[in-house]
C-alpha cells in the first residue's frame, strides 16, 4: 500500500502520522519526539534549520528564526493579523509582490508557504525514514475557521514540499475522526481545539462511521501565542518597574522572555507557582547587567488571560446558538491542543458544556492521527469512514452597491451548490464582473476575495432585462467553482476559483523545483556525511597501525613502497573530506579499506596482534 | 450441485430485475442451491425459478467438482472489490425488501378493499394464504434500463450503481425527501439520521475517491446535496406529517386487507371445522345406534329364545295336563312379551284350567273327608276350592263349611255364591236339579244365619222349601231364622 500520511501543521508544533495495518500511528522524528516545533531558521552559514534545532538556536538567532508562521499563511499584507505579527515577532515581515506577507531571513525573502514547506519537507523526511519508502501524498489539517486563501496557501506549502496534498481537512474534524475511529459510536460531540495560534470549536454528529460536522466556528488568531504575549507584557512591565530598563527593543531578551513566559505557563498548568528566572537578561551600553527573577502564580496568569478564555467560550456559545444545538444534546466534549492543558480552560469548558471533557485523546496527537485516518479512508477503501464537513464561511458575490450577497451559507455541508439569478444594472451591458467572496460581512470588501471573473457576451438590452444565473458549487475537496449562465441565450461560462495563496503559478513552479534541488542536496550531503564518517574511522584505524607496520616493513624496498602508497591514500582521503565531494570520497574509502586490510594482514602474520 | 458466477458474463448487461440481480449477487464462491436459497430470503420456489433463469442466461454456471477454498491470489483491486461489495450489500439490503413500483406509476391494484370473500372452503382446508407482503421500510427506485446510453462500464463504478444513480438523478424533481434517503416515511428521527448516513455513503464523492467517475461525480454530488437537503427538511414535523400520514394510511389499508383476508380465512376455517365436527357427531351417533341395535337384537334374540323355552315348557306341561306348570310358563313368557295376546289368552285359559282342576281336586278331597266324617278338616279344602274356582257349588259349600268358625267369611262366600248363581242363571248354562239348588240355598242360608243375617237366611230357606217342599232342613232353617 502506498504511504499516504496525515500532517497536523500546527502553529507551534507539527505532527505526522500514518495508518499502519489499520492502526493510526504517530511517527516520531529523528530525535524520538512525536511532535516537531513548527520553527524554521537560517543559520549564519545559510543553512536551513527546522524543528528542534531551529528552536534551540532561536534565542541567539531570533531575527532569522520563524515561528508561528501559520498565523500569516494566506493573509494579506494589510490584514490586521499581519500587522499584529509584525509588532510582536522578532523576525522581519515584509510585503510580498502580490500584497501577500513575506519574511526576510538573512539575505533572502521567503513566502509563508515556503517556510511552511520547510517544515512539511522535514515531516516528509521523517516519515520516509520511518517507513523506509517514499512519501508523496498527504492529508494536511488546517484550523476549521481558515478561509480558502489560507487553505490554498497550505496546499501550496505541501506542493512546494514535494507533497501531493490529496485533501485539506479541518483540525477539529480530524480530532473527532481519531476520537471515533474504530469504535462504533453514535454520539454528538463538541471538539474544543485551542492550540498555539488558533481556536476552533466544532460540533459533530458521529454514527455508522459517518462523521458529520454540524457546525463549526473559531478564531484563527487566538491561541497560546496570545497568552504568551500577555505574560510577556506583564513580565516586561514589571521588569521595567523594578529596573527602569525597557527590553522592548532587545530581540534576544524578548525571545528569552517569550520562551520563559511559555515555560512558566506550562509549569503553572501543574503547579500553582512558577519562577521566571532569566539571568543576564539585559546589559546596558554601560555594561550594567540586569537579571529577571519574577515569580508568577497561577492566579496571576489566569487574571492576565481570562478574557482570552472567555473569548473562546463566547464563540462556543454563539455557534451552539446559531446551529440551534442544545448543550444537553452533546454526549462528549473533546479537548484538543496544548493549551487545553491549562486548568482554567478545562474548568471553563466543563462548566460551559456541563460535561466533564473526554480524557481519552492525546491533545497533541489526535489531529495528526485523524488526518492519517482521512488519508487512509480516501486511498484505501478498506477504511470505512466518511467525513461530512462544512464550509466554515459563507460564500457569495458582490452585488450592486458593494454589498455581499451570500449564496452558500456558512456551516453548509460540502459538496454543495446554490444558484441565484442576477439582472444587468446598466443599459446595453454586455459583460458582468463577478467577484467571489468569502466571509460574514455584509459589506463586500470586508470579506475575503477569492477570485473574480468576467462573464462577457451578454445580449445588448435595457438594464434589468438580461438575466444571469450564477451557480456556486463547492466540491468535496473544497474546490469552489462558479458557473454563470445567460438565461436567455443559454450561454454559459464557468471557472474554478483558485484561492490565492500569495504565490503565482510561476513562483510556485520555481519553488517546487528549488525544493526538489534542495532535497537532492540534502540527500547528497547526508550521503557525504556518511562517507566522511566512515573515512575518518578508517583513517584513524590506519594511523593506529602505522608505526607497527613501519617497523616491520621498512626493511624491504617492497615494504617502503607500500608504506609510501599508504601515506598517499591517507593524504588523498584528507583532501577528499575537505573537498566535500562525495564521489571522490567514495573512491578513497575503498583504497582506505584495502590499506587497512593489508596493514592488518602484516601485523597479524608477525604475531604482534 | 453447486453454482458459480460465470466470469465471462457481465451481470450488469443482462436483462435482470432487481430480485434476480439480488439472487445473483448472493453467489459468492461456489454455493449450493440450498445455500443460495438460504441467503436469498425469497423462499425456495422463487429462488429456484430465478436460478433457472440465471443459468439460462449464463450468468451462473454449474460446478460439478467440489468447492475449493478460493485461491488467495486476488487481483490488486481486491480492496476496491470488497468495498464495492460492501456498498452494494448496503444497497441490496434495501432491495431485499420487496420491490415497490415507483410512486406515481400505475400500481397494480390489489383486490379492492371491502370485498373480502368469505368462501365456504371445502375440506380439506386450503393451503394457508401467503402473508401479505409487508410494506418495506425502505424505498426502492427502479434503476434505469441496462441499455441506457449514459452508462459507462469503463468507470470505477458498478453499472448497476450507475443505473440506480441515473434513475434517481432523472427523478430529482419529483422524489420525496424520504425517497432521497431511501427510507419509508417515518417519524423516527434516529432512522432518518441512519438513512441519511447510508445515503451519504452512497452519494458522497469521497466514498469513491480516486476512481474515475466521469459525469457520475456530478450526479453523486447533486444527489448528495439533495439527500442533505432532504435530511434537513425531515427534521421538520410539518414536512414529515403528510408523508407519514400517507404511509400510515397505506399501512392501514394493507392491515385492513390483511385483516379481511385473515377473517375470511378464519371464517372458512370455522365453517370447515363446524362441518367436520357435525360429521363426527353424526358418525358417533350412528355408531351408538348400531351398538344399541345390536344390543336390542341380542336382547330380543335372548327373549325370543326364553319365550320359546317357556312356551315349549308350557306346551309340554299342557300336554301332560299339568295346567299349573303350563300357566306358570305362560306367565313367565308373558312377563317377557306382555303384549302377546295369544300368550296372555293361553295363560289365562291354562290358569283357569289349573284352578278348576285344583278346585275340583280340593272339593273332591273335601267331599271324601266329609264322607269320612272329618267335616272340620274338609273346611280349608272347601275354601280353597271356592277360591280356585268360584262356582256356586264351591262357594256355597265353603260358606256353609266356615260358618261356625268365621261367620264374616261365610257371609262373604254366601254372597259370592248368590252372585255366581245369579250369573249362572243369567247365562243359563247350568241346569241344576231343583234339589241340588235347594241344597245350595240351604247352605247359603245357613251361612247367612251364622253371620246374623236371618232375613237373608229365611229368604234362602223359603226358596229352598219352594224347590223341595217340606224339606226338614229348610224348615229347621226357617225356624232358626224365625227364632232369631
Ligand atoms: N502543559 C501546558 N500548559 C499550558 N499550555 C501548554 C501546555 N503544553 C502546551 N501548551 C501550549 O499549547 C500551545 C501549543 O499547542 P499545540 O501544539 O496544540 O498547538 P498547534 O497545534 O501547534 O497550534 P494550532 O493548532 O493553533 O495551529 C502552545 O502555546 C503551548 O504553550
Ligand atoms: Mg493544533
Amino acid at each position: 500500500m502506498e504511504n499516504v500520511v496525515g500532517i497536523d501543521l500546527g502553529t507551534t508544533n507539527t505532527c505526522v502520522a500514518i495508518v499502519e495495518d489499520g492502526v493510526p500511528t504517530v511517527i516520531p522524528n529523528k530525535g524520538g519526539y512525536k511532535t516537531t516545533p513548527s520553527m524554521v531558521a537560517i543559520s549564519e552559514s545559510s543553512k536551513r534549520l527546522v524543528g528542534h534545532i531551529a528552536k534551540r538556536q532561536a534565542v541567539t538567532n531570533a531575527q532569522n528564526t520563524v515561528y508561528a508562521a501559520k498565523r500569516l499563511i494566506g493573509r494579506r499584507w494589510e490584514s490586521p493579523a499581519a500587522h499584529a505579527v509584525q509588532q510582536s515577532c522578532p523576525y522581519t515581515v515584509v510585503e510580498g509582490p502580490h500584497g501577500d506577507v513575506r519574511i526576510r531571513l538573512r539575505d533572502s525573502v521567503y513566502s509563508i508557504p515556503e517556510t511552511s514547506a520547510f517544515i512539511l519537507q522535514e515531516m516528509k523526511l521523517v516519515a520516509e525514514q520511518y517507513l523506509g519508502g517514499t512519501v508523496e501524498r498527504a492529508v494536511i489539517t488546517v484550523p476549521a475557521y481558515f478561509n480558502d486563501n489560507q487553505r490554498q496557501a497550505t496546499k501550496d506549502a505541501g506542493r512546494i514540499a514535494g507533497l501531493d496534498v490529496i485533501r485539506i481537512i479541518n483540525e477539529p474534524t480530524a480530532a473527532a475522526l481519531a476520537y471515533g475511529f474504530g469504535k462504533d459510536l453514535e454520539r454528538k460531540v463538541a471538539v474544543y481545539d485551542l492550540g498555539g495560534g488558533t481556536f476552533d470549536i466544532s460540533i459533530l454528529d458521529i454514527g455508522r462511521g459517518v462523521f458529520e460536522v454540524i457546525s463549526t466556528a473559531g478564531d484563527t488568531f487566538l491561541g497560546g501565542e496570545d497568552f504568551d504575549v500577555r505574560v510577556m507584557d506583564a513580565l516586561i512591565q514589571s521588569f521595567q518597574e523594578k529596573t527602569g530598563v525597557d527590553v522592548a527593543d532587545d530581540r534576544m531578551a524578548l525571545q528569552r522572555i517569550k520562551d520563559a513566559a511559555e515555560k512558566a505557563r506550562c509549569e503553572l498548568s501543574v503547579a500553582r507557582e512558577a519562577l521566571v528566572d532569566l539571568p543576564f537578561l539585559y546589559t546596558t551600553p554601560s555594561s550594567q547587567t540586569f537579571h529577571m527573577q519574577e515569580p508568577l502564580s497561577r492566579d496571576t496568569l489566569e487574571e492576565l488571560t481570562r478574557d482570552l478564555v472567555e473569548r473562546t467560550i463566547n464563540i462556543c456559545d454563539k455557534t451552539l446558538r446559531d446551529a440551534k444545538i442544545d448543550k444537553s444534546d452533546l454526549d462528549d466534549v473533546i479537548l484538543v491542543g496544548g493549551m487545553t492543558r491549562m486548568p482554567l480552560i478545562q474548568s471553563r469548558v466543563a462548566e460551559f458544556f456541563g460535561l466533564e471533557p473526554c480524557k481519552g485523546v492525546h491533545p497533541d496527537e489526535v489531529v495528526a492521527l485523524g488526518a492519517s485516518i482521512q488519508a487512509a479512508a480516501l486511498v484505501d477503501e478498506a477504511i470505512d469512514v466518511l467525513l461530512l464537513d462544512v464550509t466554515p464561511h459563507s460564500l457569495g458575490i458582490m452585488i450592486v452597491g458593494g454589498y455581499f450577497h451570500r449564496l452558500i451559507e456558512q456551516n453548509t455541508t460540502v459538496p454543495t451548490e446554490a444558484s441565484h439569478i442576477f439582472t444587468t444594472v446598466r443599459d446595453n451591458q454586455t459583460s458582468v464582473k463577478i467577484l467571489v467572496l468569502q466571509g460574514e460581512n455584509d459589506k463586500a470588501t470586508d470579506n475575503e476575495l477569492l477570485g473574480e471573473f468576467i462573464l462577457s457576451g451578454l445580449r445588448k438590452a435595457p438594464k434589468g432585462e438580461v438575466e444571469v444565473e450564477v451557480t456556486f458549487s463547492i466540491s468535496a475537496d473544497g474546490l469552489v467553482s462558479v458557473a454563470a449562465k445567460d438565461l436567455e441565450t443559454g450561454r454559459e461560462q464557468s471557472i474554478t476559483v483558485t484561492a490565492t495563496s500569495g504565490l503565482t503559478e510561476d513562483e510556485l513552479q520555481k519553488l517546487v523545483e528549488s525544493s526538489q534541488h534542495y532535497m537532492v542536496e540534502v540527500r547528497a550531503s547526508e550521503e557525504f556525511e556518511r562517507q566522511r564518517q566512515q573515512a575518518e574511522r578508517l583513517i584513524a584505524d590506519v594511523r593506529d597501525l602505522f608505526p607497527q607496520v613501519q617497523g616491520i616493513m621498512s626493511g624491504t624496498s617492497f615494504g617502503r613502497d607500500a608504506i609510501s602508497k599508504a601515506e598517499g591514500v591517507l593524504d588523498r582521503a584528507e583532501k577528499g573530506i575537505k573537498s566535500q565531494d562525495a564521489r571522490s570520497l567514495e573512491e578513497v574509502v575503498e583504497s582506505l579499506e584495502r590499506t587497512l586490510n593489508m596493514f592488518r594482514g602484516v601485523v597479524s602474520k608477525t604475531g604482534l596482534v | 450441485m453447486r453454482l458459480a458466477l460465470n466470469p465471462q458474463v457481465r451481470a450488469e448487461t443482462l436483462p435482470l430485475d432487481p430480485q434476480e440481480y439480488f439472487v445473483l449477487s448472493r453467489v459468492e464462491g461456489q454455493p449450493s442451491v440450498g445455500e443460495i436459497i438460504g441467503v436469498s430470503g425469497l423462499g425456495p420456489a422463487v429462488t429456484e425459478q430465478i436460478l433457472e433463469k440465471l443459468l439460462e442466461l449464463g450468468a451462473l454456471a454449474r460446478v460439478e467438482a467440489p468447492a475449493r477454498p478460493s485461491t488467495p491470489t486476488r487481483p490488486p483491486h481486491e480492496r476496491r472489490a470488497r468495498a464495492d461489495e460492501r456498498r452494494r450489500t448496503r444497497l441490496r439490503q434495501q432491495l431485499a425488501a420487496q420491490v415497490r413500483p415507483p410512486a406515481g406509476a400505475a400500481k397494480p391494484q390489489r383486490a379492492p378493499t371491502g370485498t373480502a370473500h368469505a368462501v365456504a372452503s371445502p375440506p380439506p382446508p386450503p393451503p394457508p394464504e401467503p402473508e401479505p407482503e409487508p410494506l418495506p421500510d425502505t424505498v426502492f427506485i427502479e434503476p434505469v434500463p441496462g441499455d441506457d446510453a449514459r452508462l459507462d462500464p469503463s468507470l470505477g463504478l458498478a453499472v448497476y450503481d450507475q443505473r440506480v444513480l441515473l434513475a434517481m438523478d432523472d427523478r430529482r424533481q419529483t422524489l420525496s425527501p424520504y425517497e432521497f434517503l431511501g427510507l419509508a416515511p417515518t417519524d423516527d428521527l434516529k432512522a432518518i439520521r441512519a438513512a441519511f448516513r447510508d445515503a451519504s455513503r452512497r452519494f458522497h464523492p469521497d466514498a469513491y475517491h480516486g476512481r474515475s467517475l466521469g459525469s457520475f461525480g456530478g450526479v453523486m454530488s447533486r444527489l448528495f446535496v439533495d439527500a442533505k437537503a432532504a435530511y434537513g427538511a425531515l427534521q421538520r414535523a410539518d414536512v414529515r406529517a403528510p408523508l407519514v400520514a400517507e404511509r400510515e394510511a397505506e399501512l392501514e389499508r394493507r392491515r385492513q386487507r390483511q385483516q379481511q383476508r385473515r377473517e375470511a380465512a378464519a371464517a372458512a376455517e370455522a365453517l370447515a371445522r363446524n362441518e367436520r365436527e357435525a360429521e363426527a357427531a353424526q358418525r358417533r351417533a350412528a355408531r351408538a345406534a348400531q351398538r344399541a341395535e345390536r344390543e336390542r337384537e341380542r336382547i330380543n334374540t335372548a327373549r325370543r329364545a326364553k319365550v320359546a323355552e317357556y312356551l315349549q315348557g308350557a306346551a309340554a306341561a299342557e300336554g301332560m295336563e299339568n295346567f299349573a306348570a303350563a300357566a306358570n310358563n305362560y306367565r313367565l313368557a308373558l312377563q317377557i312379551e306382555p303384549e302377546d295376546q295369544d300368550i296372555r289368552a293361553r295363560w289365562e285359559s291354562t290358569r283357569a284350567k289349573a284352578r278348576r282342576i285344583r278346585a275340583k281336586d280340593a272339593y273332591s278331597r273335601a267331599c271324601s273327608l266329609i264322607d269320612l266324617g272329618h267335616a272340620s278338616e274338609a273346611t280349608p279344602l272347601l275354601v280353597e276350592a271356592a277360591q280356585a274356582d268360584p262356582t256356586t257349588e264351591h262357594l256355597a259349600h265353603a260358606a256353609d263349611a266356615v260358618r261356625d268358625q268365621d261367620p264374616v267369611q261365610a257371609r262373604e262366600l254366601a254372597m259370592a255364591a248368590l252372585r255366581a248363581m245369579g250369573e249362572e242363571d243369567k247365562e243359563g248354562k247350568v241346569k241344576r236339579r231343583p234339589t241340588v239348588e235347594a241344597d245350595l240355598r240351604l247352605m247359603i242360608g245357613r251361612a247367612f244365619l251364622a253371620a246374623g243375617q236371618s232375613q237373608s237366611a229365611r229368604q234362602q230357606a223359603v226358596l229352598a222349601q219352594r224347590l223341595r217342599p217340606s224339606d226338614p232342613k229348610a224348615r229347621a232353617l226357617l225356624k232358626s231364622a224365625k227364632v232369631t
